[in-house]
């Protein structure tokens, strides 16, 4: 049951794909399981067996313009008989995420190296157990980076050798010693054009602002406190270099819940799955919200009166992980450095405008599509990079005392 | 050898004959037992004792500090009584919807309850989103109910009906309504309706022939019910985080969150064995109220 909820809310997938008909076809997944609702359950974990990926059998889904994956050319990669009689199994996070990454990077590595892909879904139990048990299948696992450091800690995954992954044009925090960021996603502010079109919010000190700028919201609870105290220190006037310092103290972090105390009044929905921000703003339910960019940028695409505010967004990313143990090591890292090709991440992005952490992929990309990209330069510039290290030490912590400031 | 030594005999030959088949039955039995005893010794008891394991053990040694961490904050401690009420609320709701339900389709010929019942268990069918969406476009702020409410003049302001815990309740009703109903109901068919012709004839109003046969009778239905709602509302969590208000959280969320985000095992295990003893628990209380053993025991 957990794995399967797990995997609906941590698929950020853009949503342009992720027309009405898909949405209900990941939900029933869901729901099927949870009809049950046994809490035991939840500690165990539906398996996913691993499916060989379709040879070009899928096409992406609408309202993407596809590209042909077919003639895509990657330097360093001309010998396709590099890792013939291999296997690689990737797991990641399902959904139209791995679409994408079936077109724009599983299948050009099978081509360009003879590699047999197989596919599977994340989940950190199974990753957990497979280790446990010394009988690791899969090969390369994507995880939030969060959740890839602590396993890392904890011991359950292969340091990343960067003898193979070539990290020269990595943004910053990008190479991590057992993770490489893959993709940035975004905590934005996002709020209706026909409410606030002629005055938009300019961050998060207006979003605290109901005078001005009136209207019910809505705010992140899946992040727990993730993204929520920034903006709460943001609003109060902190500058967005100066986050993480504030939020390092004790006194940092009391100011960031009594500036939440403030807002708290006003937020009429706390919202758990991805897809809600989007829908509450459509449905003009709530006038502003923060909500994931790829979201947002979905419902724009179908037509919704909503404009995302990159001002003081909070950059997050996806990491490939190595579990610890894995049968082809090499084979591990020369994937991960393939996926972090510029040609590579910037074809991804065409399918699923989830941004690439190689700065070169910008040179490869139109200006209508960096326009929309979390990590493209102009966006990059507005916003903070959530700071792995301060989360990995007090996620813990911080969620107990949002989780019972929310509850109180 | 007297006549009554004889018969002695015979008796304690028999009694050993009986005794025979009797513990020859018993291994029948047990052999039937064997495979579904296997499966719950593994999928379950086994599973459930390393849960336990997992949360006072930390690979060196004992320890009890997760639970005490569950005591101290008081975070815990309300979410669990925020769990339990509200799958006591719940599970009032599905009594109070559920059984009248399950009486009017007992009336009806078999066939046409049939039909009606797939309609009990269609939301059972259905994924929790679609079902959270559809409540969405009745129920929230300029839902389809707000609207009509709105336009026929009958409030001033649009209710606030999810986001809340009316919005966990509903959602966790719609759910849950058929584990109240599909007992209640095939409990309610095999009450001999002479019984109560036989209590008009003895001068009962139609009244008191139903509150002194009828729902004595149906209490097995109505208690085993009560209890399936109850605890399987008591895992519930998709539910009240997508429909419910911040303070609505269960405890069921909090051990997800340890487990996908934390990956805290052994605390998420810790707070599942609480959940786990205080449900034992009030089964236990429950059983000494309403004698549950003897209701599955075929009461009637």
């Amino acid at each position: 049951m957990g794995s399967a909820w797990e995997r609906m809310l941590r698929d950020r997938e853009h949503a342009s794909r992720l027309r009405r008909r898909q949405f209900l076809r990941l939900a029933a997944a869901a729901g099927l399981t949870v009809v049950g609702g046994s809490v035991l359950a939840a500690c165990g974990q539906g398996g996913a067996t691993p499916t060989a990926a379709p040879a070009g059998g899928q096409t992406p889904a609408a309202g993407a313009t596809p590209p042909a994956a077919g003639d895509l050319k990657v330097p360093g990669y001309d010998n396709p008989n590099k890792w013939k009689g291999k296997t690689l199994v990737f797991a990641g996070f399902g959904g139209a995420m791995q679409d994408a990454q079936r077109k724009a990077v599983l299948e050009p590595f099978a081509r360009l190296t003879g590699a047999t892909i197989v596919e599977d879904t994340t989940d950190i139990g199974k990753l957990k157990a497979m280790v446990d048990a010394g009988a690791v299948e899969w090969t390369v696992a994507q995880q939030g980076t969060f959740e890839g450091r602590v396993l890392g800690m904890q011991g359950y995954l292969e340091p990343i050798d960067y003898a193979l992954v070539d990290k020269a044009n990595f943004f910053e925090d990008v190479a991590g010693e057992f993770d490489v960021a893959v993709i940035y996603w975004s905590l934005i502010l996002a709020y209706r054009t026909d409410k606030f079109g002629n005055n938009p919010p300019q961050g998060w000190k207006d979003f605290w602002d109901v005078q001005n700028f009136p209207g019910p919201r809505a705010m992140d609870k899946v992040d727990g406190p993730v993204g929520n105290l920034e903006f709460a220190l943001m609003a109060d006037g902190v500058p967005k270099e100066q986050v993480y310092q504030v939020l390092r103290t004790a006194d940092g972090v009391e100011r960031a819940f009594k500036k939440m105390d403030e807002i708290k009044p006003h937020v009429t929905v706390w919202w758990e799955a991805g897809a809600q921000p989007a829908q509450l703003l459509t449905d003009g339910e709530v006038d502003m919200a923060n909500a994931w960019n790829g979201r947002i940028d979905a419902a724009q695409r179908q037509g919704a009166p909503i404009a995302i505010q990159w001002n003081q967004g909070l950059l997050r990313t996806d990491s490939f992980i190595v579990p610890k143990g894995v049968k082809e090591k090499e084979l591990a890292m020369d994937f991960i450095n393939f996926a972090t090709r510029p040609e590579v991440q910037a074809e991804l992005s065409k399918y699923i405008p989830y941004s690439p952490t190689n700065a070169k992929a910008f040179d490869l990309l139109p200006d209508d599509l960096k326009a929309r990209l979390p990590s493209a330069p102009a966006q990059k510039e507005k916003q903070l990079l959530a700071d792995a290290a301060f989360w990995l030490e007090n996620l813990d912590r911080l969620t107990e005392r949002f989780n019972d400031w929310l509850t109180k | 050898m007297t006549s009554s030594e004889v018969l002695a005999g015979r008796v304690s030959r028999e009694s050993a004959f009986s005794r025979r088949l009797q513990f020859q039955r018993q291994v029948t039995y047990l052999l039937l037992l064997l495979p579904t005893l296997l499966m719950l010794i593994v999928l379950f008891v086994y599973p459930i004792l390393r849960l336990l394991v997992t949360s006072v053990y930390d690979g060196h040694q004992l320890t009890l500090e997760h639970y005490r961490r569950i005591v101290e904050v008081d975070l815990y401690v309300r979410v669990l009584s925020t769990t339990f009420t509200i799958a006591f609320q719940v599970t009032l709701i599905c009594l109070v919807l559920g059984y009248p339900l399950a009486y009017f389709l007992a009336t009806l010929r078999p066939r046409t309850a049939r039909l009606l019942m797939i309609l009990v268990l269609i939301p059972f069918w259905t994924s929790i989103l679609v079902r959270t969406y559809a409540w969405m476009v009745l129920l929230q702020r300029q839902g389809v109910l707000n609207r009509w409410l709105l336009e026929w003049g009958l409030i001033d302001e649009p209710l606030r009906m999810m986001y809340n815990r009316i919005g966990v309740l509903v959602g966790m009703t719609h759910v849950l309504l058929p584990f109240m109903v599909l007992p209640a109901y095939a409990v309610m068919r095999g009450i001999d309706r002479n019984l109560l012709r036989a209590a008009a004839n003895l001068g009962a109003s139609p009244f008191h022939a139903f509150l002194r046969v009828f729902l004595p009778l149906s209490l097995p239905g109505v208690a085993a019910g009560s209890l399936l709602v109850f605890i399987l509302a008591l895992g519930f969590f998709i539910t009240p985080a997508l429909m419910g208000g911040r303070t609505d959280m269960m405890i069921a969320q909090l051990i997800e969150t340890q487990i996908r985000t934390q990956l805290n095992f052994p605390f998420a295990a810790a707070l599942a064995t609480v959940l786990l003893v205080v449900t034992l628990v009030i089964f236990a209380i429950y059983n000494r109220l309403l004698g549950l053993d003897k209701m599955f025991g075929g009461g009637y």
